[in-house]
């Protein structure tokens, strides 16, 4: 018996040797045969799968659920230094005037909770790998699992990218100029988004994106931080929103029904057609404590697309399944989105249904399209308390 | 430490629908799917069909991949969905096969930690049972390969405070479950 704790060198080791071992010897040619039979890139064809996923297969019926995935760390922050305008920026976003770094750090000591507009370039920085630690650290408090997205005054490399031996290595160098932390917190609205990473380019660095932050300082959770962490949480900037990516701009939208809020957000409004599409969808309770709730066993979220002007609309279903959970006031969960799709044979629309719901990412045809996120639950538990159906929707326009 | 993609061009070239490049996407990382699809779901049978289902999406899916450098954090989002279907077409099945994961092997002989290794990835193949699919998906990325929660976090496409909530849970539930585990 091993009598070690089970610390993150341990539960490392026994993955690794949990997952010790090449893909069977069949399993490449089988794949191949099964992806790469024509190049015209037909919908999935069952018959070339492998018997067993064939047997799988055998059970898809006319109501189909497939749920979809559908989202940095520590730096310090310098001293205020230069206060010029940030370029190619808009001068203010949501009437709000949308500051530098250097501008933001001076009105920190004064700026209250109040919302700002920070407008920098953004780079991934991160430790590589690093243990979690054995309490959950305070969602402010300087520590390396917490978020913290680095945003620098003047466009600068920060993590370089070097292959060796069929493996990239990265290394990071501190910023030189202006900079701070932003962090993305369990409210935070619209998921920024990865960078793209460099190793498939072959350049060297990260390259830095335009963004806007809408956000403040002086948080309430500053107040759950440690002794030590106080001041560094209260002076941390914690982000309510992306209001621009790269140019950008953001939708979203809210429902409010009694002490529930919907926020539906996504990156923006205007999408092509090879775009996969991505949104986030919070819920939170506002009011105090925590209330049980039933849903679906696949959670309270789900997503509906209807095409405007056209007859392609893919509403929402749940399993019926009651599950109960909790909802912690100041403690929102979110998702991203999760397709459902269901129709009835004939259906004139049928091929592109199936389509749209074996793609394990979410793409729309050319068009205007109202995407709905809908939050569906039933206050108490045994779902028979009061039901709630909120819905935010966003119009968005997907070109060729 | 990350796997090195192919260069963009081989992305490019299979999803202007070159077989031969997309050939050579699948033999270099079809180890690591497969891999992955081990840690989630700790089953043979069922992380063959998850990486297959996985290739043949992203076979079919590539003329949609507009960032071609995003290619293998889209590759592994899809390898996350099928880990997702697999275990679901499970329930399906009338037969269940002995994994070999519980039988010990030449290559386990040779792990750095011989036989507790393997005891310990048959009590984390155990305790991972009792886990959430998202909860399973979320600790083999971040555990598995080291990956920073960051790049899990963009992988799932969720925020990094969402990322960094779902594995905190996670890890509580696998340690009760580990415990529970030890007892047995």
């Amino acid at each position: 018996m091993n009598d070690q704790p089970w610390d993150d060198a341990r539960l490392s080791a026994a993955y690794r040797a949990l997952a010790a071992k090449p893909a069977p010897a069949d399993l490449l040619d089988s794949t191949l045969a099964a992806s790469a039979n024509g190049t015209d890139r037909e919908p999935f064809r069952p018959t070339f799968l492998r018997p067993r996923a064939v047997l799988a297969g055998a059970g898809f019926g006319l109501a189909l659920v497939v749920v979809l995935m559908s989202g940095l760390l520590l730096l310090g922050r310098s001293a205020p230094a230069g206060t010029s305008a940030p370029t190619g920026l808009p001068g203010t976003v949501d009437g709000l005037t949308v500051m530098t770094v250097s501008q933001a750090l001076a009105a920190e000591p004064t700026a209250g909770n109040t919302q700002i507009a920070l407008g920098g370039w953004y780079a991934p920085h991160f430790p590589f790998s690093c243990p979690v630690p054995s309490a959950m650290p305070a969602e402010l408090e300087d520590a390396c699992t917490n978020g913290g997205l680095l945003i620098t005054e003047n466009r600068q490399t920060i993590v370089h990218v070097e292959a060796t031996n069929g493996y990239t290595q990265m290394s990071v160098t501190d910023p030189s100029g202006p900079n701070l932390k932003a962090y993305e917190v369990s409210t935070s609205g619209t998921a920024i988004p990865y960078p793209v990473h460099p190793e498939a380019t072959g350049d060297a660095e990260y390259a830095p994106v335009q963004v806007i932050l809408i956000g403040h300082f002086h948080d309430a959770r500053a107040a759950k931080c440690s002794p030590e962490q106080r001041a560094h949480c209260e002076a941390a900037f914690v982000i309510d929103r992306l209001a621009r990516y790269d140019g950008k701009a953001t939708a979203t939208a809210t429902d409010v029904q009694g002490p529930y809020r919907l926020t539906f957000q996504m990156p923006s409004t205007e999408w092509h057609t090879t775009d996969a599409i991505s949104a986030t969808a919070t819920l939170e309770f506002t009011g105090t404590g925590s209330v049980d709730y039933g849903s679906s066993g696949s959670g309270p979220f789900a997503f509906a697309f209807e095409e405007i002007g056209g007859s392609r609309q893919m509403g929402w279903s749940m399993t019926t399944d009651c599950l109960t959970q909790h909802l912690d006031a100041g403690a929102p969960i979110s998702s991203g989105i999760i397709k459902t799709v269901s129709w009835t044979d004939p259906d004139p629309n049928a091929d592109f249904y199936r389509s749209f719901y074996a793609d394990p990412l979410v793409h729309l045809p050319a068009g205007d399209w109202k995407v709905t996120a809908v939050a569906n639950f039933v206050e108490g538990t045994g779902c028979s308390g009061q039901s709630y159906t909120l819905n935010a929707p966003i119009t968005i326009h997907v070109s060729p | 430490m990350t796997q090195a993609p192919a260069g963009s061009s081989l992305v490019d070239l299979a999803r202007d629908g070159d077989a031969g490049a997309f050939e050579a996407l699948v033999r270099s990382r079809m180890d690591a799917m497969y891999r992955l699809g081990l840690a989630i779901l700790g089953d043979e049978a069922d992380a063959a069909d998850a990486a297959q289902m996985t290739f043949v999406a992203a076979w079919r899916q590539l003329p949609g991949l507009r960032e071609s450098d995003r290619f293998d954090a889209w590759l592994q989002r899809i390898a996350v969905n099928s880990c997702r279907m697999a275990l679901r077409a499970r329930g399906r099945r009338r037969v269940r096969e002995i994994p070999m994961t519980e039988m010990l092997t030449a290559d386990e002989r040779t792990l750095e930690n011989g036989a507790t290794g393997r005891r310990d990835a048959q009590m984390l193949r155990s305790a991972l049972r009792h886990l959430s699919l998202d909860q399973r998906a979320i600790l083999a990325l971040h555990h598995l390969d080291g990956r920073p929660l960051t790049e899990v976090a963009g992988i799932l496409d969720i925020p990094v405070g969402t990322a960094k909530s779902r594995l905190f849970k996670a890890r509580a539930e696998l340690d009760k479950a580990l415990r529970a585990e030890g007892r047995r």
